[in-house]
This record gives structure tokens, sequence and C-alpha cells, in this order.
């Protein structure tokens, strides 16, 4: 619960989701998986939208070793305070979680 | 047409004051440009001697003021009148792969402005120098049409009068005739005549030297493109109608015209045949317009037929003939879409007809009416993100989706967007045989979806972009910028594609098409239908139809508008390209574009596409 997963990259710009929600990328319930994108060389990080409309709109690569997905998190921690990252990141896709759990158990 | 002069200004008698030197003539001159062409007040008259006899030789007027605008044009004095010089550009011959002078547009816009005359519309006087080296006009004092309110009267009566060449501007494909800044090529003279000044866009040559190539051919497709430009735009077919019989009835002065100026200027004979094929053409074809439009009308229907309103019974008349670039069954698709959706949104359209007072039938033609405007007078574009810049640019010259950068088996699983765009364009629904939609349930085909759905055609995947009637491609709930364009989070350099191709290979929607596109389908661009607009927004306290003007300022309840370019979006495809640091790009990223924009020009000198910074 709440570990944030980065799942794809773009040049600088990674887009990162709650890990919890990667079982639900690509099935029905897909367009309410959100994600944050950040851009780590002009540190910003950018408002919670749908995974799924950055997937439509640009060739991402997909993050696929663990290895790279350490180096990311690393970056994250060095470019932004522990604050920005649970209060721009963490929370947001905390909050999106529980409704996509509650959907579900609709 | 215009016979009969009007009260608007004094009449030039030109006769050149003794009293005025040329040094005195330029003064005046000078205090009265600015910028590109002169700027005077609406209520300003000042009498400017004008040329009567040209000079024998060019050089004998000393261009002494430059004018600006995208050619070398200066104003010169001799025999102590003004005259505008207009000298021949440099261009990469298509031949021999070097600069050259590019005579031939200013001979091609001598002989515009010879059959604007033969029809009976202003142009200054002009001759042509050096068999196309130089061309000098005489100066025509007067006021642009950028320099008048827009809601007064001087402008109603410029705008009428330039509407009445509108069929003529489309035979000779001026598609600059208007100019930049709202009307700097439109002149209402201090003789109360309305001049188009620049003829530089018409017939084979765009307004800044490119050749217009297969765009100047046999069909004049200007009567659509250009009719979306506002000073235009609200000419009815009648008007039309009447234009085209007054010119095909008058098509001899327009052939009387070609020869003499042809003989004036000594243009070679075979030069002279494929302009005069080429405007034949093009006559004929206005013919087959006329013959369209008054079909049109006969057609009209005023019954449902087979569909759930009159507007779309109306709307699909023509459909066989509409071209949809793109996968194979997508105009069914599409189709089968939009008859599913008005039939499924139909207590929507109910109820926001209750809550407007009107009925469901007239909030579809006013949905329509606005679709169609909004869509017609917007520019299409393809917001990129600065990361993916250098790769679309100078690697794969295109547009890539992610299906083709990601895996099927990866963690960026594509089928649910595989899933919509098999709803919404029946793309690679060869693919999917056993999996039959139901009435009742639109675009439910589960999450069983053969791999080979999402592996086949990647690379024809559609790709995303927006349209905007702004010149920049701003969009956002103000229509203006800053603040930055609500679809900068995923890109913010702005290509704007040529709106001739946009037309061919595009859908669009008024939202984003993955969440609402099963219920609001994409449509073509060529030819948008209201389901595309989301009507559930309506009636809210954030917008109603009053809202629905402009694609810029989405103010109805949505955040942007969305394009579905197919059939791949390439290089060619693209116009000009957009950036500014109010689009949060910062200065470095700035100077990153235009290094990668030339190298792009370094691989392809013979592209016209434009570094727009704004």
């Amino acid at each position: 619960m709440n570990e944030i997963y980065p799942i794809a990259k773009l040049g600088d710009n990674v887009l990162i989701i709650n890990k919890d929600d990667l079982l639900y990328i690509g099935k029905e319930r897909a367009f309410e998986v959100k994600c944050i994108k950040v851009d780590l060389n002009h540190k910003t990080i950018d408002s919670i939208i749908e995974l799924e409309k950055h997937l439509k709109f640009n060739p991402w690569e997909e993050i696929v070793t663990e290895e790279e997905r350490i180096v990311i998190l690393q970056n994250l921690n060095t470019k932004f305070s522990d604050n920005d990252i649970l209060a721009k990141i963490i929370e947001p896709l905390a909050e999106n979680l529980v409704k996509t759990v509650n959907n579900v158990n609709d | 047409m215009f016979e009969t002069p009007t009260e608007m200004g004094p009449t030039i008698s030109g006769e050149v004051p003794p009293e005025l030197l040329a040094k005195e003539i330029l003064k005046k001159f000078h205090e009265k440009i600015s910028g590109r062409f002169v700027i005077r007040s609406e209520n300003e008259s000042v009498e400017y001697p004008v040329g009567d006899d040209f000079p024998n030789l060019v050089e004998n007027i000393p261009a002494t003021a430059h004018l600006g605008g995208s050619s070398d044009v200066r104003a010169g004095v001799f025999d102590g009148k003004v005259f505008v010089v207009k000298k021949a550009r440099e261009s990469v011959s298509e031949d021999i792969g070097k600069n050259e002078i590019n005579t031939e547009q200013l001979v091609d816009e001598y002989i515009a402005d010879r059959i604007y005359e033969a029809m009976g519309f202003y142009v200054p006087e002009s001759k042509v120098y050096g068999s196309g080296l130089h061309k000098v006009s005489k100066f025509i004092p007067g006021k642009d049409l950028n320099t008048f309110s827009s809601d007064g009267v001087a402008f109603g009566k410029i705008k009428g009068e330039l509407q009445e060449g509108f069929v003529l501007d489309c035979l000779l494909a001026n598609w600059d005739v208007i100019g930049t800044a709202g009307g700097d090529n439109i002149r209402l003279g201090d003789d109360g005549k309305v001049y188009r000044l620049d003829n530089g866009g018409a017939l084979r040559f765009r307004a800044k030297g490119a050749r217009k190539g297969d765009s100047f051919g046999e069909e004049v497709g200007e009567l659509e493109t250009m009719k979306r430009n506002e000073l235009f735009s609200d000419i009815s077919n009648d008007e039309i109608k009447r234009q085209i019989e007054e010119i095909v009835a008058g098509q001899d002065r327009i052939f009387v015209a070609i020869d003499t100026s042809a003989k004036q200027i000594d243009l070679p004979i075979e030069a002279l045949d494929d302009l005069k094929v080429i405007i034949r053409k093009r006559l004929e074809y206005l013919t087959i317009y006329l013959g369209k439009l008054k079909g049109d009308e006969k057609r009209k229907k005023t019954d449902r037929g087979s569909y759930e309103s009159i507007v779309t019974n109306n709307y699909f008349e023509g459909w066989d003939e509409l071209e949809v670039d793109g996968n194979a069954g997508i105009k069914d698709t599409i189709r089968n879409n939009i008859i599913r959706a008005e039939q499924m949104n139909q207590s929507d359209y109910e109820r926001v007809a209750v809550s407007l007072g009107i009925t469901v039938e007239e909030l579809k033609t006013e949905l329509q009416r606005r679709v169609e405007d909004m869509v017609a007078k917007a520019d299409f574009f393809r917001a990129t993100d600065i990361n993916v810049l250098e790769r679309v640019m100078n690697v794969d010259g295109r547009w890539m989706s992610q299906f083709e950068t990601g895996s099927s088996d990866g963690t960026l699983n594509p089928r649910f967007r595989a899933k919509q765009e098999l709803n919404m364009f029946g793309y690679n629904a060869t693919e999917a045989p056993m999996i039959t939609r139901t009435d009742d349930r639109y675009g439910d085909y589960g999450d069983d979806l053969p791999r080979s759905v999402i592996e086949r055609n990647k690379e024809k995947r559609p790709i995303y972009g927006y349209f905007s009637d702004d010149i920049h491609g701003v969009i956002n709930y103000e229509g203006n910028i800053p603040p930055p364009n609500s679809v900068n989070c995923y890109g913010n350099i702005n290509f704007k594609i040529k709106k001739e191709r946009a037309l061919k290979k595009a859908t669009i929607t008024f939202h984003d098409s993955l969440d609402y596109g099963r219920d609001w389908p994409p449509t073509p661009a060529a030819k948008p239908h209201f389901t595309s607009f989301n009507c559930r927004y309506f009636p809210t306290d954030r917008g109603d139809l009053e809202s629905l003007q402009k694609p810029s300022q989405t103010n109805w309840g949505e955040s942007y508008t969305e394009v579905q370019y197919h059939g791949q979006l390439t290089m060619d495809d693209v116009e000009s390209i957009h950036i500014s640091t109010y689009n949060d790009l910062t200065q470095e990223d700035v100077q990153r574009v235009r290094t990668i924009f030339s190298i792009y020009k370094q691989q392809h000198p013979e592209s016209t596409i434009q570094l727009i910074e704004f």
C-alpha cells in the first residue's frame, strides 16, 4: 500500500503510479488508473491524471528492470524534498487507489 | 462591381504639388509608416502624390523606405511620386539545388493583378521589370483593413466589398489575400475603393515564395478552405452561386487579361499555355461546384429518414464521397458509431432541450451548426514533448505511438487503448472476427481481445493531437496564453499540421476520446457530427451553448479538444512549429528546439516549415 512505482519514461520524464494499481492497467478499469508525471530535468511534478491519457499521447517506454526503477526513485529523492514527494506524489496516488478499490468492490 | 466611388475619402488628384520635393514626400511617408504598411487612424486623411508614369528603368526609383513584409518590398520616389518596389526572391531551385532568383512569383502576381482588374476589382497599377526581377506598383494612399474597428461601419463596407471577390480569390488561389495581422493586404484607398494590395500568394506560389505544387490544381478547394477565414465565413451559398455564374459568364475577360499581360512581360508560350489550362480546369470545377450547390439545396431533406433526426439525415448526404484516410473500415465504423451514439444519448438531448426551452431537433441543429463552425475555423495541432523532438524531426520523420515502443506483454498493457481504437475506428477489426457487438451494448469487446488486434499495424495507429483557432495552437479555459496550454502535459511544442492534410486524415472529438469516445464518438474533421460533442455538459454553471464559440477557449466543460490523425503523422504534414516560454518551455528548451530545427533544415533545405516563437 502506498508504494510508488515508476512505470514509464520518456527522456527526463517519468510516469509514476501506485504499485497496487498495476493489475488494472490495460483492463476494463484501466481508465481509472491515475499517474503523476515527473520531469527530473526541470524538477517539476504534474497534477494527477489518467495514465491511459499519457500512454495514448506519447511513445512512453516501459521501465523494465528493478535496477532502473531504484535509480529513478533515488533520483526523485535527490531532486525533490520528502514533503513534495509525499504531498504531490504519494498522497494523490493513494487517494486515487482508494477510489479504485472501492469501485472494484462495488 | 465597384463602379461608384464612395464618399469615404478624399479623391486623389494624381498631381504632384510642386512644392513637395521627393525628400519631403518620403519624410511624410515615413511618418505614416509603422511596421509593415501605413497605419493611420480612421479619421485622418493625408494626401500623397500618386505616380502616374512608370520609369523606364527600375533603378530610376531609389528604394529608400523598407516596408517589411515577407519579401523585399521598398518604397521609393520617381519624378516626385511614390512607388512600391517589390524584388524577386531568392529560393532554392528544385532542379539544380542551388539558390536562384525566382522571377516567376512576381510574374504570377502581375497576371493575377490584371485578372482582378479585368473582372472589376481594384489592385494597384503595376509594371514588371526584368521579366520578373522587380514589380513596381503605384502607392495606394489609404488605410489598411486591420486599422478599422471590426464593429465599425467602414469595416463592414470593406468586408462586404472584399467578399464580392471571394470566388475570384478562390479561382486564383489567392491564399494570402487578406494578409496577416487581420488584414494588411486589404486597403481602403482614400479614393473610396477597396484594393487587394498584395497578390503574391495567388496562382502557383505561396505568399512566402514556396510553390504550391499540387495544391494549385484542377479543384478549387479554396471554396471550402478560404471560407473558413472569418472575413469570408458568412458568405451565403446564394452569393457564391451568383459569383460563380458571373465569373463563368465573364471568363473571356480572364483569358484576355492573361494573354495581354503575358505579352507585356514576354511570358514563354509554354508557361502561358500551362496557366491557361489550369485556369480553364478550375473554371470547369466552378461550374461543377455550382451544380453541386444547386443540387444540395434540392436534396435538402425535411424528414428524419431512417435516422434519429433531420440533421443527421442531411448529414449523411454525400457521405459516400467523403474521403477519410485511415484503417480499413474506418468510415463504416464511424457511421455506425454516430447512429448508435445519437440513439443512445437521446435522453440527454431531450433533457438539455427542455432545459433550454427548445425542441430536440432545434438543439441538434444548433449543435451541428456550432460544431461545424468551430472545426471549420480551427487549425490542427500536435503537442510534442521536447524529449521526442529530435527523434520525430531528425530520425523517424514521424510520430510514433506507445504501441510501437511498448510490448503487449509489458506492464504498459495497451489492451485498453487497442479496444477503444477498435471501437472508435474499427482498427484491426478484421483480427477480431469472433467478437460481435450487440445493439444495446455499444463497444463491448470485453477483455478477451485477440493478441493480433494489438500486434498488427502498430506503426499506423492513430496519433493524437488537438484543434484550436489560435494561430499558435493555444488552448485553455481563457483561450489565451498565459496560462499555459491545457495539453502541455503531453508536450509544449505545438506542431501545426497543414490543414488540407488534416482534413483528409483526421477525426475529432470535443473531449478526450478514451474516456467518452464510446458514448460521444470521433467523427471526420472534414465532416464533423454533433455526436462528437458531449452534450451532458449542458446546461451547467460552467458553460452553455453560447460558450461553444472558439475551440481555443474550452469553457464549455472540457479542458481540451482532440484530434486523431490516421495513417501516420509525418513531418511532411507539418506547416509550422510554435514555441513559447509562456508555454512552460525554458530558455534552454527554446535553444534546444532551435538547434534541432536547424539540423532539420540542413537535412531538408527544401522544407517550408517555419519555427515560430511567440
